[in-house]
């Protein structure tokens, strides 16, 4: 079975039969582009988590997240789901164990035995995905696009649940055990 | 990496035909699936065995291609993605995967599939625990993992009843 790249795939027709396509589409933008109500552009997602915080290890672990979006009608299902579930553990990833740090303008993390993703067993027990499909009467553009949206509201959910578990705040991603434990105390706490 | 000189002539069976091939011993096999043997279903993202993206069946066990060396296959049947439609479970899986779009990318979903497949094999029933554990080896980026767990439950129905 021959292996054949994209470019002697393309040379292997005369340039009249290759395939092409042409199209372009103006993407509003918020500066400047838009009358009115920027808001009509973004959308909006509200993120719970009920997570367990281990004292003694400082372990977080996400145990339900609940994911409510409001991007519009929702086009394709699988898809939208896709992209948020798969945000919502990319943002659990980046909320508790993926770091990317650099020395002397290096990343030290080259690999996955560093670079700690979620992998199956980190996915939370459950995970819901809602959608609020209404648009405004007056809104001009229709449903918005809502790759990795799934992202951005997962480190501020999981931030106010291990606060609500353990009562401190952590402000700096990721949260790792050390930093759990520095403040919290770890085992030299005193039992509430 | 310091390699062998020497090559080694290796006997298999590979999707269920005879190999034969020259090798190094310490060749690692998934580069002679790619390179040599013209099957890069198999993939590789880390190298170290940790993401599961090369994953083959070895005697119907899940393994990492990139851990594995050439000596090691001497003897042994391997299943690849792209021999896994001869196996029941294996067209389960696909099926169960295709119709739930499990995946997005794509890049994971030969290891997941051949690991699940692996599963079905051993475990009748498996319950999510056992999927969890089975597919415990296998980075996805993309999905969050759940569009996975819920296709490979219905993986593990549509193999049970035959469908």
């Amino acid at each position: 079975m021959p292996l054949l790249g994209f470019a002697a795939l393309a040379q292997s027709l005369d340039e009249a039969e290759r395939p092409a396509a042409e199209c372009n589409f103006a993407f509003p933008i918020s500066h400047g582009t838009v009358e009115g109500n920027a808001r009509f552009l973004h959308c909006h997602s509200a993120v719970l988590a009920r997570v367990a915080v281990d004292r003694v290890t400082g372990m977080v672990e996400v145990l339900d997240l609940d994911q409510h979006t409001a991007a519009g009608p929702v086009m394709d299902v699988a898809n939208y789901s896709g992209q948020i579930e798969g945000g919502g553990v990319q943002g659990l990833g980046f909320t508790l164990t993926e770091d990317t740090l650099i020395e002397g303008g290096a990343f030290t993390s080259r690999n996955f035995d560093s670079y700690m993703v979620p992998m199956i067993a980190d996915a939370p027990a459950n995970m819901r995905v809602f959608a609020m499909e209404e648009l405004d009467a007056d809104d001009p553009y229709g449903p918005r696009g809502v790759g990795e949206l799934g992202i951005s509201a997962v480190s501020p959910a999981i931030a106010a649940a291990v606060a609500d578990a353990v009562g401190v705040w952590v402000a700096e991603a990721p949260f790792s055990p050390e930093k759990i434990l520095s403040r919290t105390g770890g085992m030299t706490a005193a039992v509430e | 990496m310091t390699h062998h000189q020497t090559r080694i002539t290796i006997r298999f069976v590979l999707n269920g035909e005879p190999v034969e091939i020259a090798a190094r011993p310490d060749d690692r096999f998934v580069d002679l699936l790619r390179d040599r043997l013209s099957l890069p279903g198999a993939k590789v993202g880390c190298g170290i065995g940790r993401c599961g993206s090369c994953t083959v069946l070895v005697d119907d066990v899940a393994m990492n291609g990139c851990l594995l060396l050439a000596y090691r296959l001497e003897g042994r049947k391997v299943t690849t993605i792209e021999g896994l439609g001869s196996l029941p479970e294996g067209r389960a899986v696909m099926a169960a995967f295709s119709e739930g779009n499990a995946f997005q990318c794509g890049y994971c979903a030969p290891g997941f599939t051949l690991a699940m497949t692996a599963l079905l094999m051993r475990e009748t029933m498996p319950d999510e625990a056992d999927i969890r554990e089975a597919l415990g080896g296998h980075v996805c980026r993309c999905t969050g993992y759940h569009s996975i767990l819920r296709a490979a439950a219905d993986a593990a129905l549509k193999c049970g009843t035959g469908d």
